[in-house]
């Protein structure tokens, strides 16, 4: 059991998993600017959200997005907002880097349109992740790691905890709900490696920030599924299902890409509350 | 300019673009949907966020949505990607609203990679079909033109959308048929639209339609001020939803209103009519695809880059200055209005010509940018996410 973990050491808090600068649209008229400045060191999240959003909707599509900014597993941001938006871009730009975390800002109407953004864009990725971003994995603590939970209240989500805490791995859990609209709130969270485990009658997501390790359940689906699933526990007893888990997310936090990443499960969903207007 | 092409179906409607959309049912379908086209120019995928809970109350919208995207004229085949279950409903009901669709499931073909190996000809085989496809003379009242607009301006009610009403009026005139979208913004409009209803009951279901979104908004508990006008609204110098909406009410001109459509519903005559939208533009250009427009025109006074991925959307700048800063994501200056080198009505012929031209075939910004933005309306309420819980180290 390695005591240590490898991960990108940030100016201030934990190590991250993974290494790029996010392209975070305020808006989802940001989305193809966002898409375009994607790339190796960049990962974009388009989205539906950020338009004639009210109350607490709005409050948490805000509060997420600001969230991501400042997960371990992000260099810098670059925000893209298109400008009239709701969900006001320099804002969220604003508030990542108040609380220390390098972000820029591309507003769409303001340089000239799509054309001008993209342009920008590339400019402000390459200057981020050229200052904070790029160098080596170094040896972190193992408490470095906060892992996310995406499951209910099921008895191998109670020994992943257990197994965690003998670790000195961090675990945030998600409460009232499971799915992958609550993987960008375990990431808002800190969680760098996120663990999935997915009801029966879903399939697995990855997701664009966190390496996810998807664990199936018993069931027809989950069995035709199998090469989606980073772990198929079968009839084994939890606590020796918690012990793998744990060794692949330490794995994966290392580098080791997860079955969504290698079969390019990259999603982004933001949890809706409300109607739009 | 009476002429017009475009593709015949097998059901007798229309297409004026001839698009195969790769369509995932749910979120876990995407990666095989984008790597069935990867490298293959031409297909499209609808890429969306909904996660396919059985229990969730938006289900039966989010399924109509879908199925009406996939059985959308423009659209020559729709390849659907669902997982397995209950997804199936997408594809039985695009079938019978008259689309060419195929369907496979990452259940039955064993995961992501190989559904993505099995899509991936069918794909193919669907690109060769759009290509042995031609034009033929099309009769303009099989038009259905959506009027939408985003990011309005205190110009909007002025110079863009009058003269998209002038537009709008010839087309019906012509037979064909027009929707205006949004009804957030049509707030305060509604006794004059049911005024011009086609019957007392069509004028009734107006009335209805804008009442029931204020008691939506109430139930909610937020002041509909918080979103409405939007800060590039404000900015752009209007006031009040009400400015808003009675300037938003002019792109649907002077005709009378024929019927009154549920958010993706398709028309069963032709004319005028109203669907209940949000003010979410992609949200609401989702809705007029699913409901069977091949068309947008677009009014924009901040400026709005985006598109669809199904239809083509003719974006008509409200005034000349963000014109010039945005030209690039704007195909018409309505501006030119207020200097007085155009009127209204010969600005709305303006836009009904390019309308034509569109529909014929000539790229519009956003397609040419590659535009193709998706988003599918929600209206259950939800409580916020418990506060996560920590434990350990």
């Amino acid at each position: 059991m390695p005591a240590e973990r490898l991960g990108f050491r940030r100016p201030m808090g934990p190590a991250g998993a993974r290494d790029r600068v996010l392209v975070l649209p305020s808006v989802v008229c940001a989305g193809l600017v966002a898409e375009r400045l994607e790339s190796d060191v960049a990962v974009a999240v388009p989205h539906q959200h950020g338009c004639l959003q009210l109350g607490d909707d709005l409050v948490h599509s805000a509060d997420v997005l600001a969230g991501l900014g400042a997960n371990p597993n992000v260099a810098a941001t670059v925000v893209v907002s298109l400008g009239c938006e709701t969900l006001q871009g320099r804002r969220l730009a604003e508030s990542i880097a108040a609380g220390g975390r390098p972000a820029e800002l591309v507003v769409i109407q303001s340089v000239g349109g799509t054309a001008a953004a993209t342009a920008a864009g590339e400019a402000l990725v390459e200057q981020l992740y050229t200052r904070h971003g790029g160098r080596a994995r170094e040896s972190v603590p193992a408490s470095d790691l906060l892992l996310g939970l995406d499951a209910g209240d099921e008895p191998l989500a109670d020994a992943i905890a257990a197994e965690a805490a003998r670790r000195r791995v961090g675990v945030v859990r998600a409460g009232s709900s499971r799915g992958p609209e609550v993987h960008p709130e375990l990431a808002a969270a800190g969680a760098q490696v996120i663990v999935s485990l997915v009801p029966e009658e879903q399939a697995p997501v990855g997701f664009a920030l966190c390496p996810v390790i998807a664990v199936a359940a018993d069931g027809d689906l989950h069995a035709a599924l199998t090469d989606d699933f980073d772990v198929v526990p079968g009839p084994r007893a939890v606590a020796a299902v918690a012990r793998e888990i744990l060794d692949h997310a330490g794995r994966a936090f290392d580098g080791e890409p997860t079955c969504a990443e290698r079969r390019g499960s990259r999603e982004f969903v933001l949890r809706r509350l409300a109607m739009t207007l | 300019m009476g002429e017009l092409s475009g593709y015949r179906r097998s059901d007798g409607r229309w297409g004026v673009r001839n698009h195969v959309v790769v369509l995932p049912v749910r979120v876990a379908a995407a990666a095989a949907a984008r790597a069935a086209v990867r490298g293959l120019p031409g297909a499209v995928v609808c890429e969306h966020d909904w996660n396919g809970a059985s229990d969730d109350p938006d289900r039966d919208t989010v399924i109509r949505t879908l199925a009406g995207v996939a059985a959308n004229p423009n659209v020559v085949r729709a390849i659907v990607v669902g997982v397995g279950g209950r997804d199936e409903e997408v594809p039985d009901l695009a079938v019978r609203l008259g689309g060419d669709v195929e369907y496979l499931t990452l259940a039955e073909l064993r995961g992501t990679a190989r559904a993505a190996e099995a899509v991936r000809p069918r794909v193919e085989e669907a690109l060769r079909l759009a290509r042995g496809q031609q034009r033929e003379p099309m009769p303009l009242d099989a038009l259905s033109v959506g009027l939408e607009c985003g990011g309005s301006d205190a110009l909007s009610g002025l110079t863009a959308n009058p003269a998209l009403g002038v537009a709008s009026d010839r087309l019906v005139a012509a037979g064909a048929t027009t929707i205006l979208s949004e009804v957030p913004e049509l707030v305060g409009a509604e006794q004059s639209l049911a005024r011009r209803a086609v019957s007392p009951e069509v004028g009734r279901r107006i009335v209805e339609l804008i009442a029931a979104f204020e008691t939506d908004v109430r139930t909610l508990g937020v002041d509909v001020r918080g979103a409405q006008p939007t800060p590039g609204n404000i900015e752009g110098g209007l006031t009040t939803i009400e400015e808003k909406s009675l300037g938003a009410a002019k792109k649907a001109g002077d005709a009378p209103v024929s019927g009154v459509l549920a958010y993706g519903e398709r028309p069963a005559v032709r004319g005028l009519h109203i669907m209940d939208t949000p003010g979410h533009d992609i949200e609401s250009v989702v809705a007029l695809a699913a409901g069977g427009c091949q068309l947008v025109a677009f009014t924009t006074g901040r400026g709005s880059p985006t598109g669809s991925p199904l239809l083509p959307v003719l974006k008509i700048c409200t005034n000349s200055r963000t014109f010039r800063r945005l030209s690039d994501d704007i195909d018409l200056d309505a501006g030119v209005v207020l200097t007085g080198s155009e009127t209204i009505a010969s600005m709305g012929d303006r836009i009904y010509e390019a309308l034509l031209r569109t529909a014929q075939g000539e790229p519009t910004s956003a397609e040419r940018r590659g535009n193709r933005e998706f988003a599918l309306r929600r209206v259950a309420r939800r409580s916020a996410p418990r506060s996560l819980v920590r434990v350990g180290a």
